[in-house]
């Protein structure tokens, strides 16, 4: 089972929805047919996000937590690896590279594959969530 | 107290670092805590682990099932990938 740095922007949406790519992927992390590999960082992103009010109305604390503990256990907890400098585009993406880069198999599903452009030239490979469903979920 | 120690591949020590961050306590603890159940004969995957498992991965599928019905009730379903985007960075500015 391969494991993949989720941008929390897919979280987010495959959580919201039954449908689409992204809702297919979290599907998939809850039935242990994909893992996420994740920092600190990373999960502290995760629940500040989902608590945010905008997304109040559908998550509760209750749920958030539910949802961060799963994701805890089933994870992979990496060491954040040196991010090389490079014209990126949000400093608060490094991160999600950071953790790509100490996996064996790069890979960073985003809804926003244009914000990681400079990290395929550290061979992570940035998909958006229908390439992932294509390739991780046969 | 004796001192072990142990020569292993770096994939296996980054592993074993791992397990024992994910645990909260230091590599030798987990290592010691390991080998001790071991040599008692206990399994190191018990009963225990796999009641947590359980437990942890039902309150997760009834969260994600409660948070889509609450979406779908609301209209959050339909956010678009860029009101999420805007979400992520209100969170990131809210951060400092």
């Amino acid at each position: 089972m391969k494991a993949v740095v989720l941008d929390t922007s897919v979280l987010v949406a495959g959580l919201l929805s039954r449908q689409g790519a992204a809702s297919s992927l979290v599907e998939a992390l809850f039935q242990d047919r994909l893992r996420i590999a994740y920092t600190p960082a990373i999960l502290g992103e995760y629940a500040e996000v989902l608590g945010r009010p905008e997304f109040g109305d559908a998550i509760t604390s209750h749920d958030r937590i539910g949802i961060l503990m799963k994701l805890r256990a089933s994870g992979i907890l990496v060491d954040p690896m040196v991010v090389p400098a490079a014209a990126w585009p949000d400093q608060d993406d490094l991160p999600f590279v950071a953790a790509a880069l100490a996996m064996d198999h790069k890979i960073i599903v985003t809804l926003n594959p244009r914000d990681f452009a400079p990290a395929t030239a550290f061979g992570i490979r940035v998909l958006p969530p229908g390439a992932a469903r294509r390739e991780l979920l046969p | 107290m004796a001192t072990l120690s142990f020569h292993a591949p770096a994939g296996t020590a980054r592993k074993i670092r791992t397990a024992a961050r994910k645990r909260g306590i230091p590599m030798s603890r987990f290592l010691r805590e390991t080998a001790e159940r071991a040599a008692d004969g206990d399994p190191v995957s018990g009963l225990g682990r796999e009641l947590e498992k359980f437990a942890i991965d039902s309150m997760a599928v009834v969260s994600l099932e409660r948070i889509r019905t609450r979406a779908a009730a609301t209209g959050l379903d339909k956010t678009t990938p860029a009101q999420i985007t805007a979400a992520i960075r209100s969170a990131r500015r809210a951060r400092g």
